[in-house]
């Protein structure tokens, strides 16, 4: 029989009983059915491919069954012996079953998005010119995905002995990446490191290494927006990545089914190299996990980080240590065999040792990094609860919510004169952390983000504790012009003259009814107010309101008017605008405050809710109310945050009532 | 033929085959005898090319066993063989067509006739002794020069035994090919197997034709008068075995037949009978002349 003969009968033969087709073709036909169901209600929300997590996760465990379904004969032994004592090369079982597998998902999966493809064409006008390349893209990554998993499986299968360790491996692969990464590196980095907010590094491995990350980012998982899914393309790491996971399992797996030792089946390795390799890496994790744990749970790094990372590497030996005894103990069962790879031991010991000690040791460097060549870099600075309101600024402390921090670290972005005066800053700031995380518990005023952004790409994030004095000092980066263009954006005059002013002093708005020339008029006081801006005067005092500028082309701009910005003060009054009109001004009908008793850094306690209804109480609280839209800087201007207030303020114009939260001053 | 030549087999710290060394001619039937755990499976598998060995050689003729050339002339048949779910007689033996185009389905039909086995019906639903019987047809019409049988008689009744016994001997009248039978159990062997080969603890005990060997063992019973010793015998007889109850003697004799009962008649016993030997006998005395305690090998 010759070779190509002898594939296709194996190929048939791995067709047995049929159950591949079944899951497969059965598992995507209802998909397809259901998406096409889906894309009748609406295209806008419901996608068949790339932004779909159902497809994402019919792919991955079809790539798991299917690995099982197709190798699960390496498992058995009578099966096995069956196979094997047939005239046929094993490397031919192999990759029949293996295309077997493969064409089963592949054809079908190609079916099913051509015909969701060309339907949601035909029905969706805006998808039409993306149909080809969307569905091919979609091919292309879903078949990616399967392959990952797939590749999983029969790696996992080939080196192992039985379907207990053959399960356990298929665990441990998928979920070795992102343990090392979440669960160790990045304990130890937020322990070792005081001023650690981000290590872009860490994160991208945390999805390479990932293989469920990585097929997420690859599906363009949690993307909603229509147009950014029809034109999604995954990142080159991410690409070379899903590449580099299915060649090199695939590469192990042809290796490892040539030197498999049948004779090993029922044991839990079919392969001494797949034992040894297995014991190296669980060892090494066990040992950072144990290490990263005690890091995490004994706060002993705000006192003495030298012996914190002494301490980490003892456990961490230990962890090594009987980890592997464990496993020998598992595999081998003879107890004379237990430690006797001392070598091996002795590397897996030392790997826990360095990268442990990295984290020590490199602790200090890290926390005083300051870049060496500072003209090629551009800096991106965040202070939390500056030029974000109160919500923002909780949503930081409460949730660790990086939101608003990331927003602004991409909006304040300073490269000439503001960059200067930031590295100006920034030495007496960094000089500081050397105190540790001790300053935390006192002291701290806030915390800044800092994001050096190199020429190459590369980006370093620090967080810095600072003081009520490093934020005084900030006034040099705020004051500057680089700084003051990023936080009151200057408005060409030219793109909002057919725009609507509108006046809000935070509880009603009012239309203003001028001319271009005085819109232009506004926009350019306002340019020459922002200028004289200074930290100082926002301490001071609160925004008297703001305008919203809403364009025709559906642009939105927002200028904040204090009392101090003369000139756009003096404009508006010559309108007629009431930029002097406060809650005071007003009638409130009703006032219900809530009482927060605990800070709300802490986010919980006991609360409690008054009602006011006499002219004197709400006349005495309608003094000291801010509302809430006006509260623009709470760190330079806190108000008393542990009072929310709602204020029902009747409109006598059109006789409604509209409720208003509010701060109080006080 | 098939050279086995100084072949070993670790299962880790575990010798299963320590240095075994012999041939095995063409044509014939060739047993292979052994407690459980003696080697005879891993023999059989290293045989058939389903696990290498860790040293030393196979050659089917001159070409090793596990290459693809010797494998279509080897069909391996297990204690108990693999089928697929649902499979009937008919769709293995279309699949085992397919890797061995000498497979005569003719012969499968008339066996299973033969033996009233439905090839249509699923294997799954057959007795022990009718799988065994149905993998025997299939194992027999092969048309491959060797074929490797693994216990196939153990745990089936003696009727079944016999009637499996008669195939191998058919298909050995009607064409010579090389069968090699592992058992346990030496009458599972004796009528079948012209030569036995004796693995013990992985190692090679015997490996020889014990029929011809009985050719030169003879076994008497005797009395004496009084005045005669059994131990005069031994001097000038090669006594394998000397039995005494009181005046009662058994002695299993090798030599020329002619010879011993000239030196016997000599004595004037005052009762003699030849007793006809078993080859379980034979193969006993045999083993203890050679210096094993060969009753702990086979009970």
């Amino acid at each position: 029989m010759t070779l190509k003969k002898c594939f296709i009968e194996w190929f048939k033969e791995a067709g047995r009983g049929h159950i591949t087709a079944f899951l497969s073709w059965g598992f995507f036909c209802c998909y397809g059915f259901l998406a096409i169901t889906r894309l009748n209600i609406d295209t806008d929300i419901n996608f068949y491919g790339i932004g779909s997590d159902e497809i994402l996760w019919i792919c991955a465990g079809l790539g798991l069954l299917i690995s099982f379904l197709e190798f699960f004969y390496l498992l058995q032994p009578k099966k096995l012996d069956f196979y094997y004592s047939l005239p046929t090369n094993k490397s031919i079982i192999f990759w029949s079953r293996y295309m077997h597998g493969s064409i089963h998902v592949i054809v079908p999966l190609t079916i099913m998005f051509t015909i969701c493809g060309l339907y949601q064409g035909m029905t969706d006008s805006i998808f039409s010119p993306y149909s080809a390349s969307y569905t091919g893209k979609s091919i292309l990554i879903f078949g990616a995905i399967f392959l990952i998993f797939y590749h999983i499986g029969i790696l996992v299968i080939v080196v192992s002995g039985n379907v207990i360790s053959a399960a356990l491996g298929y665990i441990t692969i998928t979920f070795y990446g992102h343990i090392l990464i979440a669960n160790v590196l990045l304990i130890f980095a937020e322990n070792f490191f005081y001023t650690y907010y981000r290590i872009p590094l860490l994160e991208e491995l945390s999805v390479v290494l990932d293989p469920i990350s990585l097929s997420e980012k690859l599906a363009g998982s949690g993307m909603y927006n229509k147009y950014e899914i029809f034109n999604y393309i995954p990142c080159g790491l991410y690409i070379a990545a899903a590449v580099s996971w299915s060649i090199i399992l695939l590469f192990l797996s042809a290796i490892a089914q040539k030197k498999r030792k049948t004779e090993r089946l029922g044991k839990v390795f079919t392969l001494s190299v797949a034992e040894r390799t297995v014991e190296v890496f669980l060892s090494i994790l066990a040992g950072l996990w144990a290490g990263s744990f005690f890091a995490d749970i004994s706060g002993l790094a705000d006192d003495n980080r030298m012996l914190l990372g002494v301490i980490t590497i003892f456990i961490g030996i230990t962890a090594v240590l009987v980890v592997q005894y464990l496993l020998q103990l598992a595999v081998n069962q003879n107890k004379k065999k237990l430690l006797s790879h001392r070598w091996q031991v002795i590397i897996q010991c030392g790997a826990v040792i360095f990268i442990s000690g990295a984290f020590a040791v490199g602790s200090t460097v890290f926390d005083q990094f300051f870049p060496a060549d500072k003209e090629d870099i551009r800096i991106g600075i965040s202070i939390d609860g500056l030029n974000m309101s109160n919500n923002e600024y909780a949503s930081i402390f409460q949730d660790n919510d990086r939101y608003v921090t990331e927003r602004q670290l991409k909006e304040y972005v300073l490269s000439e004169e503001g960059k200067t005066a930031v590295l100006a800053w920034m030495p007496s700031v960094i000089q500081k952390q050397s105190l540790g995380s001790s300053r935390n518990k006192e002291g701290v005023y806030t915390h800044a983000v800092i994001c050096y952004n190199f020429e190459n790409g590369n980006k370093q994030y620090r967080k810095y504790s600072i003081d009520e004095k490093d934020l005084q000092a900030f006034a040099s980066v705020f004051e500057t012009e680089e700084y003051k263009s990023i936080a009151y954006p200057e408005i060409s005059g030219d793109r909002v003259l057919d725009a609507k002013f509108i006046w809000s002093d935070g509880i009603s708005d009012t239309v203003l009814k001028i001319s271009e020339n005085d819109k232009k008029d506004i926009i350019e006081a306002f340019s020459e107010d922002v200028k004289n801006l200074t930290v100082e005067k926002l301490i001071e005092t609160l925004p008297l309101g703001f305008i919203d500028i809403n364009s025709e082309m559906g642009r939105t701009f927002q200028i904040v008017v204090y009392p101090f910005f003369e000139q756009t003060c003096s404009l508006l009054e010559g309108y007629d605008v009431p930029i002097n009109k406060t809650l005071s001004d007003y009638e409130v009908v009703s006032l219900e405050v809530k009482d927060v008793n605990s800070n709300y850094m802490d986010g919980f306690g006991n609360s409690y809710t008054k009602f006011y209804d006499s002219p004197e109480e709400i006349e005495q609280w309608k003094q000291k109310l801010i509302p809430v839209r006006l509260d623009l800087q709470p760190l330079l201007f806190p108000l008393n945050y542990s009072q929310k207030s709602k204020a029902e303020v009747k409109d006598n114009e059109t006789s409604s009532t509209m409720k208003v939260s509010c701060y109080s001053r006080e | 033929m098939i050279n086995i030549n100084n072949l070993v087999k670790y299962f880790d710290d575990i010798c299963a085959i320590n240095h075994i060394s012999f041939e095995i001619q063409k044509g014939v039937m060739f047993g292979l005898l052994g407690t459980n755990g003696a080697g005879k499976t891993t023999l059989l598998r290293i045989l058939a090319g389903i696990i290498e060995a860790d040293e030393g050689e196979v050659q089917f003729g001159n070409k090793e066993a596990a290459m693809l050339s010797t494998k279509e002339k080897v069909f391996y048949l297990p204690d108990d063989p693999y089928y697929f779910p649902n499979a009937s007689m008919q769709v293995m033996l279309e699949f085992y067509q397919k890797s061995y185009p000498d497979m005569n389905s003719d012969s499968v039909g008339y066996w299973a006739e033969k033996l009233n086995l439905d090839i249509h019906r699923p294997i799954r639903t057959f007795s022990k002794g009718m799988k065994r019987q149905a993998f025997l047809i299939l194992a027999l019409c092969s048309g491959t020069n060797y074929l490797l049988c693994d216990e196939v008689f153990d745990g089936l009744d003696p009727i079944i035994t016999k009637i499996m016994k008669n195939l191998f001997k058919k298909e050995m009248e009607e064409r010579k090919f090389t069968i090699i039978v592992a058992s346990h159990k030496l009458t599972d062997l004796e009528d079948i197997c012209e030569n036995i080969a004796i693995l013990h603890k992985g190692g090679i005990v015997t490996a020889r034709d014990f029929k011809e060997t009985a050719k030169d063992i003879y076994k008497f019973q005797c009395v004496f008068s009084p005045e005669i010793k059994p131990e005069d015998l031994k001097s000038r007889l090669n006594i394998v075995k000397c039995q005494i109850d009181h005046r009662f003697v058994t002695l299993i004799v090798k030599g020329n037949y002619e010879d011993i009962k000239k030196i016997l008649w000599e004595k004037q016993p005052i009762f003699i009978n030849e007793v006809t030997m078993s080859l379980e006998e034979t193969f006993i005395a045999e083993m203890e002349e050679a210096g094993y305690d060969i009753k702990k090998v086979l009970y």
